[in-house]
């Protein structure tokens, strides 16, 4: 059998990554050395860098608001060639605030419009008061568990699926109940947690759908996973 | 009349916490605090310029006590909050207890202030305060401010009302905040020397991003700094005297290290204190309660090490796990509001390769699952005991003389709370 291998890569690791949104990386080489596949990890600053280094997994995280400034440019530039990956079905975790310049636009206080990458159809409002707190969400791969912290409000477009339903906390805008989206293979959410490290069937989600992806087969080996699900038990149960 | 009423009965009832052994720290100021809500700025505008301000994320208590120490060394006479009660309550209630019983402030030399970043605007909104020391802005407790940006706008907001502002230079957004004040504001930076900087934790080299580089030297600058038997043993020079100095003090870490030169360029500020004074003053100071204290159990040493953000767990990790090679850790993390209910900055720590694979590690709290899933998936095989009381006593029974804690903020209540059933653990208040 062929010795299986994924490449992890990480996009603006300096600019986006804040609240331990590192660890979905970490929570992804455990898993897939766990299964003794072979892991790479490619730092990205730019789009441009993630078809030649042949990413299986794009990872990116929430960051400050001027530091999101500092990257927009660079995301617009290979939107293009990034939504063509996407739509051929590259594997995409998108945290906060990537999760927003993955959307459409999002709308200042002022009203202005910024444009985003439109890799997903969702867009986000500016607020002033931020949505700070554990999060709950019912989800196809089990009750969710996830740190929240944004002021943005996301909203879902009609033909988009959010990731799913909040049971506590607000979500995409504390609103509509729905929390994240998924778009073929793109996942967008709110949820910093980690959110891998304490979702452990969702982390696999990821895997299988990039194994896939390579043309092979997505089944994975059963790990303990006892630990894991404790955190996420001890975490649902915490007040908002 | 009614404020020295107020004041007569909260001195009373701060007298009566302390002999029923209730650490009186909070109470009188909260009441105080509803009914006489202008308080401090009442007391405190007459005297505005003789206070001191000391924020920043990390080492604000530490440093607090420093300062303290060597101008109390020196003769001055100080008023301090230093017990890591560091907003309206903490302030009032050092401020009610100096008081005489008529409710008059006695004469005092300095008033110096630990202060959580996010009282700073409250706090400076009425009072101009003499001098403000930025120490740095590392990822604190965010789920409740915010962003990290925000916190450098309150450090500027007390900033911006001083007569001096003493800075962190190799801090970029602390750096970035004096290039933004009026110039009317003195400036004073501190920082280290370039060989220095790969033991620098900030957030910056945390997301492998550079230390801040400025085109000149710091007002004060840490030359060389050597960890020895739990003392750090420091060359500081500063570009106004022209001078260097060695001192040695009884902290241990390179974070201390750049809390004594903070130390150095305020009092350097201050204009108040010879160089010699801060060495003798700080080479036989106490260790505040949790910040690397080193406490004796039945024989052994067990070493504290209160942690709030990813640089300062790093920092904690080199210097009581790293380097002082301990036979047992035990991490100890809550999640209750004071240590930010967000648990993911545990995974902007690295564990992989600074803890000896032999090293006994144990978690516990109320996230402690988190913090053996953490270990887990950098390779380190941690017990979860979920009960303090229970990894307490496991420690008690190690038969080791070399232990190290390492809690968050409430949890080191806790910690201190099973240590003093068996030792004496000192009053923090």
């Amino acid at each position: 059998m062929v010795k299986r291998s994924i490449t992890i890569g990480h996009l603006y690791p300096k600019q986006m990554n804040v609240y331990g949104d590192m660890g979905n990386v970490i929570t992804l080489q455990y898993r897939l050395k766990a299964r003794g596949i072979d892991t790479n990890y490619v730092s990205l600053d730019s789009i441009c860098n993630i078809k030649k280094s042949n990413v299986d997994i794009l990872i990116g995280g929430g960051g400050q608001d001027s530091n999101q400034g500092l990257i927009q440019q660079d995301l617009l530039s290979g939107a293009n060639e990034l939504k063509q990956l996407c739509d051929n079905g590259l594997v995409c975790l998108m945290i906060c605030g990537m999760y927003q310049l993955f959307g459409t636009k999002f709308v200042t206080q002022d009203g202005d419009e910024l444009i985003g990458a439109g890799i997903i159809d969702v867009e986000t409002r500016a607020s002033n008061d931020r949505l700070i707190g554990n999060i709950v969400v019912d989800s196809q791969w089990g009750k969710m568990v996830g740190f929240e912290n944004h002021s943005g409000r996301t909203y879902l477009g009609n033909a988009v699926k959010e990731l799913g339903k909040v049971i506590k906390g607000a979500g995409n805008n504390g609103g509509d109940k729905t929390e994240g989206c998924v778009v073929n293979n793109v996942f967008g959410t709110y949820m910093h947690g980690p959110v891998l490290a304490k979702n452990p069937e969702f982390a696999d989600e990821l895997i299988s759908r990039a194994l896939v992806q390579q043309g092979g087969s997505g089944s994975l080996d059963p790990i303990d996973d006892s630990l894991e699900n404790l955190a996420a038990q001890i975490a649902r149960a915490r007040p908002r | 009349m009614y404020r020295r009423l107020l004041i007569f009965s909260a001195k009373i009832l701060i007298k009566v916490l302390r002999l029923t052994g209730t650490s009186g720290s909070a109470l009188p100021g909260r009441i105080i605090e509803r009914l006489y809500p202008n308080f401090l700025n009442k007391v405190l505008k007459p005297v505005e310029k003789k206070i001191v301000l000391v924020t920043g994320t990390n080492g604000k208590t530490t440093t607090t006590k420093m300062l303290v120490e060597v101008l109390r060394g020196t003769g001055k006479r100080i008023i301090t909050n230093g017990t890591g009660s560091n907003m309206t309550r903490g302030l009032i209630s050092a401020l009610v207890e100096d008081m005489t019983y008529f409710g008059n402030l006695k004469e005092t030399d300095w008033f110096i202030f630990e202060m959580d970043e996010a009282y700073v605007p409250v706090f400076t909104e009425k009072l101009y305060p003499h001098l403000t020391l930025g120490l740095n802005v590392l990822r604190d407790q965010l789920d409740r401010y915010g962003e990290i940006d925000t916190t450098a706008k309150y450090i500027t907001s007390a900033a911006e009302k001083s007569d001096v502002y003493v800075f962190n230079q190799i801090d970029p957004l602390l750096s970035r905040v004096s290039e933004k004040l009026p110039s009317n504001v003195g400036l004073v930076s501190f920082g280290v020397a370039e060989k220095l900087f790969n033991k620098v934790t900030n957030e910056q080299t945390i997301h492998k991003n550079e230390v801040a580089s400025a085109d000149e030297a710091p007002n004060v600058q840490l030359i060389d700094a050597t960890d020895i038997d739990s003392r750090l043993w420091l060359t500081i020079e500063s570009r106004e005297l022209g001078d260097r100095w060695q001192m040695d003090v009884p902290l241990q870490g390179f974070h201390n290290a750049v809390n004594v030169t903070a130390v150095v360029a305020v009092l350097q500020a201050l204009e108040s204190v010879k160089i010699d004074d801060v060495a003798r003053c700080l080479k036989n100071m106490k260790t505040p309660f949790g910040r690397g204290e080193r406490l004796k159990v039945k024989d052994n040493f067990f070493t504290v090490a209160l942690i709030k953000n990813p640089s300062g767990f790093t920092s904690n990790i080199r210097t009581f796990i790293q380097d002082s090679r301990p036979d047992v850790v035990l991490f100890v993390i809550n999640d209750n509001f004071a240590d930010g209910r967000d648990v993911s900055w545990l995974w902007d720590v690295t564990f992989k390769g600074m803890i000896l694979a032999e090293t006994q590690l144990l978690t516990s709290g109320i996230r402690g699952a988190d913090m053996a899933l953490r270990l887990k998936q950098d390779g380190l095989k941690a017990e979860f005991i979920p009960n303090v009381h229970d990894a307490i006593l496991r420690l008690t029974k190690a038969q080791s003389n070399n232990v190290t804690i390492i809690p968050t903020y409430t949890a080191l209540f806790e910690v201190r709370a099973e240590l003093s059933k068996y030792t004496k653990v000192a009053n923090i208040w």
